[in-house]
Order: structure tokens, then C-alpha cells, then sequence
């Protein structure tokens, strides 16, 4: 793979995933600042990684996975067994009312309290991803994935209960 | 849960997460930080020219062979010196108040750091090939011209190889020295097009 050829690949993937992989890196960690470290961090990972990607799987697979173990490695070395911040934020614009604000906030809460690999998981799924894709960019399998997905579903559903009734 | 396909919907739909202002200081060390590492490996270029220089012509004199030697060292320490002077700007830029248009004018800047020598490609390698030929010229007079040719050949496409060894070794530099700073300037540039629309 040649240097422009590498370039457009880039440019082609970052173009089409940028929001996802942001979202991602925000459901992931949740401060702003920080999204923005790991998501450089992950951009500089796609890049170097590049000449070894032969296509055999979907870009956005490959790229997810890239960002995921990015993610996971990212945790390991910051934040060392320190709990995530509040993610709740006033970040909803006009476009989003009140009480959608609230719903997010209080997903996003939600999904901070679950385990590392729990919290991307369950972000890929928000994002529309398939069991397969999920089990492809994580390495566990498709049955896995539905087991570990309905645990997840369950207790974001209990956490999500609490804080609208402001038990969290 | 029941309702998971309207969080979905939610969470694609949910504004751009908002990324953190420029952080100026921190890129003007980091160019200034590039400026210092380029400013003594530009010493030490200029340092090993300097020293050619001196001792072709106290060991040759005026000859035919120093000559050509300054002419060679001389071509090169103006590259060096084109090089330095453009290295230096890019480390001085400060960010304080960065416009798009000043970004994306120092992207420029860092790209042209990965083949700076282009547009002196060839000046610069008819100045070497010239030096080496009329070195085997004045060397190899009484020898026979079989070989003659053969020196002449080798003077002219050495520095051609010369240089394709020196762009290959200036890429790897460029994408340890030079990438990460273009991308953080990418990503800034992208927030601050992202800010005024």
C-alpha cells in the first residue's frame, strides 16, 4: 500500500465512522477531554495499522475493533481502577428536548456503571450493530454476545428504572 | 428491554460530543520541541559540511578535486540551510488565537517536510553529478576508456541513488517527526471548521 493510497483508505474511513467512533469513545468514557485523547489515540492506531489491513474483514469491523482494544488498553494505562466520572451532561441541543436530554443522560449514567467490556459491548449495539459484527470486533462468540447482551439489557434496565424514580 | 430500539434511536441522534478547545500551549511546545530535535541535527549536518570543507582544502588545495569537493559541500549546506529556515518557521508558529486558514497553512508547511528537496531535485543532483565527473575526469586521463566511462557513469547516477536512499530515510523521519503534529493540526482544523459553521 502506497502512501496516497493509504491516505484516501484513511480518509475514506474516517470520513464514514467519525461520529460512531465518537460516540463510542464518549459512551465509553464520558468526558469530553478524554474523548478527545482516545480518539486521537485511536485515529493514530487506524493509521499505523493501515498497511496490515488486507480488507478480509469490513472496514467498519476492523476499524471498531482497532477502537475497542484502543479503548480497552487506553483504560488499563489512565485510569487504573478509578471509577468513571459522572457522565451526565447538557449537551443536547435544540434539536433534542428536555425530557430526550434526561433519557440520555440517564442511559449514559447507566452504561457507566457496567464493566469496561460491558460498556463498549452495549454502545456497539447502540450503534446498530449485529450480534455477529459484535462478536467479530470482540472475540467472543455470537452466543456469548446474546447472553452477555441480555444481562446487559436487564441491568441498564433496572439502573435506568432508578434514576428516572432518583434512586441513582 | 422493550423500548431499546428508541434508546438506539436516541443515542445515533444525540449531537457530536463536544471536543475539548485547542489546547495552544500544548502545540506550540510540541512544534517548538520539533524546532529543538531538527536544530542540532541541522548543527551536525552543518558541522560535518564545515568540516569537509576545511580539511579538502587543507589536505587538496585549490585542486581540481576540492573544487569539485566545495561545490558538492557547498550544494548541499545551502539544502541543509533551505531546510533549517523552513524547519524553524514551522516551530515558532504560535496557536494562540489559530484561524483556519492558519492552521491549514501549517499543515502545509509540515507536509512539505516529507520531500522538501523537489523543487532543488534537479539543480541539486546536476551540481553532484558534475562535481564527480570532473573529479574522474582529472583523475582517470591516462587510464583506458572502458573504464573512464565506467567512473563517469557511476558519478553521474550515484548521486541519483544517493538521493533515493535520502528521501526513503526522510519519509521514515517525516512520520516519526512530522505525522503526529499534522494530525493534531487535522483534528484542530477540523474543530475549528466544525466551530464556524
Amino acid at each position: 500500500m502506497n502512501h496516497s493510497e493509504r491516505e484516501r483508505l484513511f480518509l475514506e474511513l474516517f470520513g464514514a465512522n467519525k461520529s460512531r467512533i465518537q460516540r463510542l469513545c464518549y459512551g465509553y468514557l464520558g468526558s469530553a477531554e478524554e474523548v478527545e485523547d482516545l480518539f486521537q489515540e485511536i485515529m493514530t492506531n487506524v493509521w499505523n495499522s493501515l498497511p496490515a489491513f488486507r480488507g478480509e474483514a469490513r472496514a467498519s469491523t476492523w476499524l471498531y475493533r482497532i477502537a475497542m482494544n484502543t479503548a480497552l488498553v487506553y483504560r488499563k494505562k489512565r485510569k487504573r481502577g478509578e471509577a468513571l466520572t459522572d457522565v451526565a451532561d447538557e449537551r443536547g441541543g435544540p434539536q433534542q428536548d428536555l425530557e430526550q436530554q434526561e433519557r440520555l443522560a440517564a442511559l449514559r449514567t447507566a452504561i457507566a456503571a457496567l464493566s469496561d467490556q460491558d460498556r463498549l459491548i452495549v454502545t456497539l449495539l447502540l450503534e446498530g450493530l449485529s450480534y455477529r459484527e459484535i462478536a467479530d470486533i470482540t472475540g467472543i462468540t455470537a452466543n456469548y454476545v446474546g447472553v452477555k447482551i441480555s444481562r446487559i439489557k436487564q441491568a441498564l434496565e433496572d439502573m435506568m428504572t432508578e434514576v428516572s424514580h432518583g434512586g441513582i | 428491554m422493550a423500548e431499546f430500539e428508541r434508546l438506539q434511536e436516541l443515542w445515533q441522534q444525540q449531537p457530536q460530543p463536544r471536543m475539548a478547545p485547542v489546547d495552544a500551549e500544548a502545540l506550540t511546545r510540541a512544534l517548538a520541541k520539533y524546532g529543538r530535535r531538527q536544530d542540532w541535527i541541522n548543527a551536525a549536518k552543518v558541522s560535518a559540511i564545515a568540516a569537509t570543507m576545511g580539511w579538502e582544502l587543507a589536505h587538496l588545495g585549490w585542486s581540481v578535486w576540492s573544487l569539485a569537493g566545495l561545490a558538492m559541500a557547498a550544494a548541499a549546506g545551502a539544502l541543509v540551510a533551505i531546510d533549517w529556515q523552513s524547519q524553524r518557521v514551522i516551530s515558532r508558529l504560535n496557536f494562540a488565537e489559530p484561524s483556519a486558514a492558519f492552521v491549514r497553512t501549517a499543515i502545509d508547511r509540515l507536509m512539505e517536510q516529507r520531500e522538501p528537496f523537489r523543487k532543488y531535485y534537479w539543480p541539486f543532483l546536476l551540481v553532484l553529478a558534475a562535481s564527480l565527473n570532473l573529479m574522474f575526469w582529472s583523475t582517470l586521463g591516462s587510464q583506458p576508456a572502458w573504464w573512464r566511462y565506467a567512473w563517469h557513469f557511476i558519478g553521474s547516477a550515484l548521486p541519483f541513488a544517493a538521493y533515493a536512499v535520502g528521501r526513503r530515510l526522510r519519509i521514515k523521519r517525516f512520520e516519526a517527526e512530522c505525522r503526529p503534529l499534522a494530525d493534531r493540526l487535522a483534528s484542530v482544523l477540523e474543530a475549528l471548521e466544525e466551530h464556524s459553521q
